[in-house]
């Protein structure tokens, strides 16, 4: 009875009733459209992200653990230093030293910030470098939640040919056999060639920096060519030769940083990133080269067979050596056996885990073993990108809240005018002996049923238009919104949680601009109908 | 013992810094089965009476006595449930509740509350629906059954009022100047028509009115002046005469 007379209630002052739930439904058509394009829009990136890029989790170095680390060792040897002046050679030979010591900032610098993605926060040399990941690598591949490890580096470097052409591209060190099994690979549309072949060193070079490349050296860059890679970094220059294995595109790009995202071997990209710290690579020089330095050889010129076995991390032999090569015709380096230095590892999960647990389980695993390591997710990778669209969603959420605000003083005046308009009718009810919580139900229920009426009509609404632009695709109207859809166009799909969310905020809405109307029905004494 | 019993019933109105006084001492006892008249000029303190009565208003001083309970001692959900279950309102507006129809409204007061709230839900719908139409045909109005209020007389819907009045067969119903808005001819047909409902179901119906057709008909009268009692007299019913006069 109570629903049948709310229905009859809401139509007998239909005027009001299609002004306030008119409202109400464009609140809800603009909340659902908004939040399903943000939906699409997480979604795409998600997916972006963890089948192209970071995988379901991904495992770095905590940076400022090893910083803190460092400073208080700093501050034990001045303490130890202090006490004991006689013997500081002795206690600095015997103090066991820590991965990254040698990128140590001063003690009294604070730590960095954990802004750590993986286009933003790697690739800073050796101070990068996830420590001691051989191993860990038994005990991490025994974890049941994952499927699948994959370890990888990042930073920039250069591409030239040693007679001036030159591009800045960032280089992603990749192993060509984990990289097909994670099936990153299906998400690179390749314009000539392919990736490098197994167990050999290669370069695929992404076709914007293989066009500045092009136009650098004044002729299209082909696959085959032979080009060198130079990276500088806080442990010196290193350059290696290598044969340009393909030129591709990322089919999204999510993160503006994959424009010029270059694709190269593992190993040759420890041997850039100086993360071969235990390995060696010899640079073999030619007749010319050696007519060109002179009948003189290295010892020579500098002593102890400096050429004969360079150590790559360290970083005074490294730009002497860098400079001379710099200038030099180099020999292709050969791949050496694969070193334990990584930048990050990627980790694809068993199909049935949960990401955010599984995320907790092997941070709880990480710290177990007293490992510097922290673990990300798709949001972190995505860094800046993630940030941005976040920040989108905020500002939309903002509007919401807005529209939300002035559609409740709209609809509590509408309902205080009519609960007004049938005091004398609640009156009489309450006359005949219809208790209060009656009364309280009966408000409730029509404006739940407005509510309602007008969430479906605004969904229905929304499923059109989301339907239309899903069809359609919506074009960024500038660079910053094509950053945030990863691409030319987003197509939109209606999303069920923002349905629920939608005609969830409409009922309390409605619900908290009903309590005012309300509480004057509810002082509505049985004498108003005698009065009447 | 009295169906309803009102003992020195004082009742004051504050009128900005001044107190109005509406009632100054009213005792009267209405019995079972009464066809019991207030009536008074305008402003004397009928409205005031039948208010306490129907438990919508209480004395500022005195006892108002229903059924033997003394209504000061109900808080409001309990006065609710006795509106409810022994008392039926007549309004003088008729005050049909507009979107639902006639036999909607008969039945309306039969579906408040729940449970032990209401002695009416453990009734089948077949046992609602026969003592609704019932009482529709008892009113003249079965065919109008799914009719609106809005498409009524005036008569017809004071017909529909005395329908729901009736509907939770209260011990008393009472009536607001129920003819106040009617034609000669047909306030006489609803005085007649209450009457007959009075003697079939043995309800007391109360009235405030100084309509003199009601009062040919009423066999108890309570004539208020000023806020007092001036004449308290019973009648031998239609079309007799007075009986007993004074207080």
């Amino acid at each position: 009875m109570l629903l049948k007379l709310a229905l009859r209630n809401l139509l007998q002052h239909r005027s009001k009733s299609l002004i306030v739930g008119a409202l109400m439904a464009f609140g809800v058509t603009l909340l659902v459209t908004g939040n399903s394009i943000m939906h699409t829009l997480s979604t795409n990136m998600q997916a972006s992200f963890t089948q192209q890029y970071s995988g379901d989790l991904f495992i770095y170095v905590d940076k400022k653990a090893i910083e803190l680390q460092q400073r208080q060792d700093k501050a034990k040897q001045a303490k130890s230093d202090a006490a004991k002046p006689d013997q500081d050679e002795d206690s600095l030979a015997s103090r066991k030293p820590r991965p990254n010591e040698n990128e140590a900032q001063s003690a009294s610098s604070p730590p960095e910030n954990d802004n750590t993605s993986i286009f933003s926060g790697f690739g800073g040399g050796t101070k990068a470098s996830l420590p001691s990941y051989g191993e860990q690598l038994p005990g991490l591949s025994q974890l049941p939640y994952i499927s699948l490890l994959s370890p990888q580096t990042v930073g920039f470097g250069s591409i030239e040919n040693g007679i001036g052409a030159q591009s800045r591209t960032m280089l992603w060190g990749v192993d060509q056999a984990a990289w097909q099994d994670i099936g990153f690979s299906q998400h690179l549309q390749w314009v000539n060639g392919g990736l490098w072949q197994p167990g050999s060193a290669g370069i695929a070079l992404n076709q914007s920096v293989a066009d500045a490349y092009s136009k650098s050296q004044g002729q299209a860059v082909q696959v085959g060519d032979e080009i060198q890679i130079a990276v500088t970094n806080d442990a010196g220059t290193k350059i290696r030769s290598l044969s340009i294995s393909g030129i591709f595109n990322f089919k999204t790009t999510a993160a503006p940083q994959l424009g010029f995202m270059s694709l190269i071997d593992l190993t040759t990209s420890q041997g850039l990133f100086s993360l071969n710290v235990d390995t060696s690579v010899s640079a073999e020089l030619s007749a010319d080269d050696q007519a060109l330095i002179g009948q003189t050889s290295e010892s020579d010129l500098f002593g102890g067979g400096l050429f004969e076995d360079v150590v790559t991390s360290e970083s005074d032999a490294a730009s002497i050596e860098a400079e001379l090569l710099s200038s030099l015709q180099v020999n292709r380096s050969t791949p050496n056996q694969a070193s334990q230095q990584y930048h990050f590892v990627i980790v694809q999960l068993a199909p049935e885990a949960d990401v955010k647990s599984a995320q907790r389980q092997l941070q709880q695993w990480i710290k177990q073993q007293n490992l510097e390591w922290k673990v990300g997710d798709w949001e972190q990778a995505a860094g800046f990108t993630a940030q941005m669209a976040s920040s989108v969603g905020w500002v939309l959420n903002g509007f919401m809240v807005l529209i939300a605000a002035v559609s409740i003083i709209i609809i509590m005046n509408t309902l205080v005018i009519s609960v007004t308009e049938r005091i004398v009718e609640i009156g009489t009810m309450r006359a005949m002996g219809a208790q209060k919580s009656l009364v309280r139900r009966l408000i409730f229920l029509e404006t739940l049923v407005l509510a309602i009426a007008a969430g479906v009509a605004g969904i229905t609404m929304a499923a059109i238009i989301t339907g239309i632009l899903g069809n359609t695709g919506i074009s960024p109207p500038n660079a910053f919104f094509a950053l945030i859809f990863g691409g030319e166009q987003l197509y939109p799909g209606l999303s069920l949680n923002a349905v629920a969310s939608a005609l969830g905020m409409m009922v309390v809405a409605a619900l908290v601009a009903s309590l005012y109307p309300l509480s004057i029905a509810l002082k509505v004494s049985p004498v108003t109908a005698m009065q009447s | 013992m009295p169906l309803i019993e009102f003992q020195q019933v004082h009742k004051n109105y504050p009128l900005g810094s001044t107190i109005v006084p509406a009632l100054q001492g009213v005792s009267f006892a209405v019995q079972k089965g009464d066809f019991f008249t207030i009536c008074g000029p305008s402003g004397s303190g009928k409205s005031t009476i039948l208010n306490m009565i129907g438990c919508i208003d209480t004395p500022s001083q005195g006892e108002v006595v229903i059924e033997g309970v003394k209504t000061s001692t109900l808080n409001d959900r309990q006065i609710t449930q006795l509106r409810h279950q022994k008392l039926g309102f007549i309004f003088q507006s008729f005050n049909l509740i507009p979107v639902l129809n006639v036999y909607e409204n008969v039945e309306f007061p039969l579906l408040l509350g729940s449970g032990k709230d209401n002695p009416y839900a453990s009734w089948s719908a077949s046992d609602k629906h026969e003592w609704v139409s019932y009482l529709l045909d008892q009113v003249g109005l079965k065919d109008y059954a799914q009719r609106r209020p809005t498409e009524l007389s005036g008569g017809q819907r004071q017909r529909v009022a005395i329908a729901r009045a009736l509907s939770t067969k209260p011990t008393i119903v009472l009536a607001d100047e129920p003819t106040a808005n009617l034609d000669s001819k047909t306030g006489d047909q609803i005085i007649h028509l209450m009457r007959e409902m009075n003697q079939q179901l043995g309800t007391t119906f109360v009235f405030s009115t100084h309509d003199p057709q009601v009062l040919e008909v009423a066999d108890h009268v309570v004539k208020i002046r000023d806020g007092m009692v001036e004449h308290d007299y019973r009648t031998a019913g239609i079309n007799s005469s007075v009986t007993d006069a004074g207080a």
